[in-house]
């Protein structure tokens, strides 16, 4: 360096004198933190095997066909080795294992990805872009975030590592995909899209590494995809004839099993509605016996037409179904999730009465807590979370459980965040908001 | 132990060696970061990162030997995607001590660092890289344009505006950072 400007001879003095103190603190949390990430394999970089220094373009000149020959055996074998390689990655990855510890609570905001440490509250943006990111939803080891990207033609999903690393697209082109589910190895997503552009839907896999989807055959329209705990089943709304119920196909294809429940065809109210509405978002308890769904029913107590949906426990098998109901004056209670012990069933309640609604056109709705043994549920509503009544997000319902169990994450999009206490009900705000459901991250290990 | 073996036994995946390049490098790292950033908080987030992706993609480095090079790098990208989300956050950070806690040092003129870090502050990330990497860390202009990937022309003309703006910023100030009226000092008057 050679400076022969007086200025510039001592801005070097002055930057290490603004740069003061040299020194950090934070070291051993750095050195922890690197120490959990893997490093990549050598042979992934091909820099260390291809020659990569930047030269200036050269007239080309022809290569002969004993260059080109030799030139793609090298690519093919490389690629080759490439392909078993990532296989074989795959193929050896551990299952992933849940263990009920509280991570991030990742969400959007504005189009964009974010999470928040919700110990100290500090929230950092994951994934940002031109277009609109939505709809995280973390793998079931919590070691992988997907999310949507909204584009003209359809989403796009993408997933990254909670450090913001390692992106992987999994759709090769934009799809139309209105529901996702990690399977529990976190290896595949199951996907619900309209694969033909038909306005009809189907269920798919799509690899994590990328490979892109494949379609799992059902035989019906299908909807709502929910894999089995134990990564064998795949659960989903099918449509026969215009009618509704809940099915199960082997998660590596196979013959579709008999209807686990189905609408009935018969009542006044599906003359009147059809069934398009009825048994919706069923979800699997954690110990996969029991599933819980929602569904249209009679509810003399709905304010506007005498119909509301209400929530429904059966056992995996389809009997001994049930529902369990917080209050016979709501009019909706739907999008039942199960605390991640399997203890408790979390599910939303609203009173759409036009009196119930605040100055803004918004409605007081809850979160019901069922703790179940066996038939017997005991009923605690918590809130109320001002909300505003908005499509159904692939993302299930407007609010997700702590992974540990002890506490609710609700939000009432674009106005607040909070956790609502188990004991009381009452929410604690948090110092940012959200505008699609959080989802808390599972921490494995520890 | 010398660098070069230790940044081979890092990229072999020896991780305790690594965390000695890292304690090594970590405070200068910081020191880079902050200078580009002007945000304490948000420099300890790139080093953070800088440092994820130096371990993970340490089995890339070819050459051992240009692990400071390389490890400069990936702090000015980590502190790029820093400054880029931080334009997008809804609430910026509010700006606190520039350096972390203040030291005893009478020496240091608090008001002409409050001067030059103005000025610092009005330039681009980008630019105030190419300043602290030319100037601070000590680079050559060829490696200032190979640390940020664009071309020497690039970096050059860069530098040059980079230096035109914060010379006419200092020597333009109507006050120094303590409100006392600047005179015809070009730059804090400890360095002049």
């Amino acid at each position: 360096m050679t400076p022969t400007d007086p200025f510039e001879e001592r801005l070097p003095s002055a930057l290490a004198d603004l740069a003061q103190p040299l020194s950090s603190d934070y070291l051993p949390d750095l050195v922890v933190r690197t120490r959990r990430v893997r490093q990549r394999p050598a042979w992934t970089f091909p820099e260390r095997w291809i020659p990569m220094t930047a030269t200036t373009r050269r007239a080309t000149t022809p290569m002969s066909g004993l260059r080109v020959a030799l030139g793609l055996s090298v690519a093919l074998l490389l690629t080759l080795i490439i392909t078993i390689g990532v296989l074989l990655a795959t193929g050896s990855a551990p299952p992933a294992v849940v263990s009920p510890q509280n991570g991030l609570i990742a969400y959007e905001l504005d189009g964009d990805i974010w999470v928040a440490d919700p110990d100290t509250t500090e929230p950092r943006v994951l994934v940002d872009g031109p277009a609109r990111e939505y709809d995280p939803w973390w793998s079931r080891d919590g070691s992988r975030l997907v999310y949507a990207i909204a584009t003209d033609g359809g989403d796009l999903l993408r997933t990254i590592r909670p450090d913001g690393t390692d992106e992987i697209t999994l759709t090769p082109e934009p799809l139309a995909i209105s529901w996702y589910d990690w399977s529990p190895d976190g290896r595949e997503l199951a996907i619900a899209w309209d694969a033909d552009g038909d306005g009809t839907t189907s269920l798919g896999l799509l690899a994590a590494d990328g490979r892109g989807p494949t379609t799992l055959e059902t035989g019906m329209e299908s909807m709502y995809p929910m894999w089995s705990p134990d990564g064998s089943t795949i659960l989903f709304r099918g449509v026969v004839e215009g009618v509704p119920g809940l099915y199960t196909v082997p998660a590596t294809g196979g013959p579709v099993s008999a209807p686990l429940v189905v609408t009935d065809a018969t009542t006044d109210m599906f003359r009147e509605y059809g069934g398009e509405n009825d048994i919706q978002e069923p979800t699997w308890s954690p110990d996969g016996t029991r599933i819980a769904y929602h569904a249209l029913e009679v509810v003399p107590g709905a304010g506007i037409d005498g119909n509301g949906y209400r929530v429904h426990v059966m056992d995996a098998d389809g009997t001994n179904d049930h529902v369990i109901e917080a209050s016979p004056e709501s009019d909706d209670e739907w999008g039942a999730l199960w605390a991640p012990d399997g203890r408790s069933l979390a599910f939303q309640t609203l009173d759409a009465d036009p009196d119930a609604q605040d100055e803004m056109g918004r409605y007081a709705l809850e979160v019901a807590v069922a703790t179940t043994d066996g038939d017997a549920a005991t009923i605690r509503r918590l809130g109320p979370v001002t909300y505003r009544r908005v499509p159904y997000s692939p993302n299930r319902t407007s609010f997700g459980w702590a992974p540990d169990s002890s506490t609710i994450v609700a939000a009432d999009p674009k106005v607040a965040t909070m956790t609502l206490d188990l004991g009381t009900g009452a929410p604690t705000m948090l110092p940012w908001h959200s505008d699609g459901v959080p989802a808390w991250q599972p921490l494995v290990g520890s | 132990m010398d660098q070069g073996r230790l940044v081979v036994q890092a990229r072999e995946g020896d991780h305790d060696a690594f965390a000695v390049l890292l304690g090594a490098c970590v405070a200068r790292l910081d020191a880079v970061a902050r200078l580009i950033l002007r945000d304490p908080e948000l420099a300890r987030d790139a080093v953070q990162e800088a440092a994820i992706r130096a371990w993970r993609d340490l089995p890339g480095l070819r050459e051992p030997d240009r692990f400071d090079a390389w490890i400069h790098r990936v702090v000015v990208r980590a502190c790029f995607d820093a400054a880029r989300k931080r334009r997008r956050r809804v609430t910026e950070v509010e700006l606190l001590a520039l350096d972390g806690p203040s030291t005893p040092d009478v020496s240091v003129d608090i008001a002409d660092r409050d001067l030059l870090d103005r000025a610092l502050r009005r330039l681009e990330p980008e630019a105030r890289a190419t300043i602290v990497l030319r100037y601070y860390v000590g680079m050559s202009v060829p490696d200032v344009a190979a640390c940020m990937g664009i071309p020497l022309g690039t970096a050059k003309a860069r530098l040059s505006r980079a230096l035109v703006a914060l010379r006419t910023t200092i020597e333009a100030s109507p006050v120094a950072g303590d409100g006392t009226p600047v005179t015809a000092a070009p730059l804090p008057r400890r360095y002049a």
